[in-house]
């Protein structure tokens, strides 16, 4: 009994300092901006700063760029990871089957994930730019709103399908052999293995991949800010509280902003987690 | 073990000692927030304020953009920052800067000088509340570019300054298809506003008034509207028009896709620049023509926009320095420095006297025409705000091909809501 207590009691103080940083890098930021979000408070008028309560919210649901916002966030989120994951799918199994250079194979699909995405949105914006962009041709690619979304989704996917096709891969390792064995022998085809063996057995990588993957979507930034600043209908969620809190220093709105989005993502994962479980 | 301590305890007495003693012999130390955009005339600047070694200045360089200049200039100020002491102001960042208590008033000693010989556009853009905040350093107004040449085979004369929109419209959109472009701001910045700003002045409105009640709603904002919609739907529309500045619009007018652009001074030093260097492009420069901006009602003087820079103190600044700064400013921005600057650069002075200057004339043959623009033309609205403001314009009128005369009316709700907030 003495002895457990004492373990115990040695646990929490090794645990204890990483707990702290724990706490005060995450914990005490968030609580902060719930505060701040709580707040009428501009940075060029910090004379008039007053307890809001809810105005920041209500002033943000009421409005027209929250809404707007959230459907290209949703539009970018949707069809990039869909379009990601089904490329994902392809390059893991390449990536499982192949017998000759597996190596070489699996450290080119990582590449274009080790470039910064700030410098593959600029890859990709100078690209598209119209008559000096190696994609040719007079076409504003992102002075139109279908075609701007076009671009970013093409930067996104580029980038991070690798990081989808690795978490696959490391699904389908976990898949015995045997079960392919015994699919054959029973007469599957090489379709009907895809979709009664392969796809069955790693549902749960192919759910932590989605819940990443859709997770980092829709927080989508830096290859909106470098590619079109959020002008022609493609500003997204955290491009609105980056202007309230950087360009127009309403920290107040701005938090209340990034409030609002973090209970977003906070119920997609809790979506998500509820599907894993459903599903297994 | 006594000694070592001993040691450590000398040493951390003597520590604070030495730095103070380097402060109080040494000149004193002032941090100037400068642009990347005129790094020789800066320098040389520096060298000529600081001779005497009564201060020293060390420049820190701003990332390009007054969008981005702004963003890392506000979160070191409203942190009060020491270091930040003599800060390169767009002329739009006054209200928002002094509202805040970010920058401090001159002193009548330094106002005075600063004032003397200034041009009325670039004093009002540096006074907020009849106080004066910064000293102009840089002015400069939009000009109407066009190739002589070809101006001249669409039969059109702009050199008068009497040209309105629509007849350069009509006149452009009747040359050959890859050299009938007008090239004005379009993509979704700063410049856009500059540009619906200077619309709307020239039509005889305003997009706020003094008292801040919007003016979008109106015959004016009406008229800046179809401009923008005629020019971007018909023929004279560059491809790409939405995403243009003032760097792709050089580009368009120098490589003869654009016939006409309305763009600041520093595009004829930039031409002047590469004739110098490329031969055959001497021929192209030579024909580079200058002429008023274009107006919107035939009859009534165009509205110019105003741009420019001001230098400003920071609040931070400590009180022992600022005696220092207030010197560093009215010499950072002399006579002489703005002619430096001028030549250096290529963007145009605040003092009247600078454009008198016989080596200024001949470099810039349309130094008269700059100095007219830049006394007629439209200040962007003093509000502290404005950036809110600014990005409620830019986002009502863009993309240039979804404006028409309704646009009007949607983007005064949404400035509205910007200023009132």
């Amino acid at each position: 009994m003495n002895r457990v207590r004492t373990e115990q009691r040695l646990g929490w103080l090794m645990a204890g300092p990483a707990l702290l940083l724990m706490l005060a890098v995450t914990v005490v930021p968030v609580l902060r901006t719930v505060a701040l979000s709580l707040e009428r408070y501009s940075l060029s008028a910090p004379g008039e700063r007053a307890f809001a309560g809810l105005g920041n919210y209500r002033e943000i649901l009421t409005g027209q760029d929250w809404w707007r916002d959230l459907s290209s966030t949703v539009i970018l989120t949707v069809t990039s990871v869909g379009l990601e994951f089904v490329l994902g799918f392809a390059l893991a199994l390449a990536m499982h089957k192949v017998l000759w250079g597996r190596q070489l194979l699996r450290t080119v699909v990582l590449v274009p994930y080790a470039v910064l995405t700030v410098v593959s949105a600029f890859a990709f914006r100078f690209a598209f730019q119209p008559s000096v962009g190696f994609v040719g041709g007079d076409f504003n690619w992102l002075g139109e709103t279908w075609s701007a979304y076009t671009v970013i989704v093409l930067t996104e996917v580029w980038k991070t399908t690798p990081f989808m096709a690795l978490m696959l891969l490391a699904g389908l390792v976990t898949v015995p052999g045997e079960v392919y064995e015994a699919a054959k022998v029973d007469g599957a085809n090489a379709w009907q293995r895809l979709w009664r063996v392969t796809i069955p057995c790693v549902r749960p990588a192919i759910m932590v991949a989605l819940l990443f993957r859709t997770l980092d979507a829709f927080r989508i930034f830096d290859t909106v800010y470098i590619q079109t600043q959020g002008a022609v209908g493609t500003e997204t969620l955290s491009f609105l509280s980056y202007r309230f809190l950087i360009r127009d220093l309403e920290v107040g709105l701005g938090s209340a902003v990034s409030v609002l989005l973090f209970v977003c993502v906070a119920m997609i994962a809790a979506g998500f987690v509820r599907a894993f479980r459903g599903a297994s | 073990m006594s000694n070592l301590l001993r040691l450590a305890a000398a040493a951390l007495t003597a520590l604070p000692l030495a730095a103070c003693a380097a402060e109080s012999e040494g000149p004193v130390a002032l941090t100037w927030w400068q642009g990347p955009n005129a790094e020789t005339p800066t320098q040389e600047a520096v060298a000529a304020c600081t001779k005497d070694g009564k201060y020293a200045i060390k420049v820190e360089t701003l990332p390009d953009g007054s969008d981005k200049q702004r963003e890392q200039l506000v979160r070191r100020l409203s942190a009060k920052d020491k270091s930040v002491n003599l800060i390169t102001m767009d002329v739009v960042w006054t209200a928002e800067f002094a509202e805040a208590g970010w920058i401090l008033p001159l002193p009548d000693a330094t106002a005075k000088t600063v004032t003397d010989g200034t041009l009325e556009g670039a004093l009002k853009s540096a006074t907020w509340k009849d106080k004066l905040y910064a000293a102009p350093l840089l002015s400069g107004s939009q000009l109407l570019w066009y190739r002589k040449s070809r101006a001249e085979q669409a039969g059109i004369d702009p050199a008068k300054g009497e040209l309105t929109w629509e007849q350069l419209l009509a006149a452009a959109g009747g040359m050959p298809e890859g050299e009938r472009g007008v090239a004005t701001p379009g993509n979704r910045y700063e410049g856009y506003t500059v540009f619906v700003n200077a619309l709307v002045a020239s039509a005889g409105g305003q997009v706020v008034d003094a008292e801040g009640q919007p003016g979008l709603d109106s015959d004016a904002g009406r008229a800046a509207a179809s401009v923008i919609g005629s020019l971007a739907t018909g023929p004279a529309a560059l491809k790409g028009m939405s995403t243009l500045d003032e760097e792709t619009m050089r580009a368009a007018f120098e490589q003869g896709e654009a016939s006409f652009m309305t763009n600041w001074g520093y595009v004829y030093a930039a031409a002047a620049d590469r004739a110098t260097k490329e031969p055959e492009f001497k021929k192209v420069f030579d024909d580079y023509g200058w002429a008023r901006y274009p107006r919107v009602v035939a009859g009534v003087p165009s509205a110019p926009p105003l741009g420019g820079s001001n230098i400003a103190i920071g609040a931070g600044t400590p009180e022992d320095q600022r005696e220092s700064a207030y010197a560093a400013l009215a010499c950072l921005t002399s006579t002489q420095s703005q002619k430096g600057f001028m030549m250096g650069a290529g963007i145009p002075a605040a003092r009247s006297s600078v454009y008198d200057d016989a080596e200024v004339r001949a470099k810039f043959p349309f130094a008269d025409v700059m100095r007219d623009s830049i006394a007629e033309a439209s200040p962007r609205p003093m509000v502290r705000k404005y950036n809110a403001l600014s990005t409620a314009i830019q986002t009502a009128f863009h993309p240039p091909a979804s404006v028409t005369a309704e646009t009007a009316a949607k983007a005064q709700a949404a400035v509205a809501q910007a200023v009132g907030q």
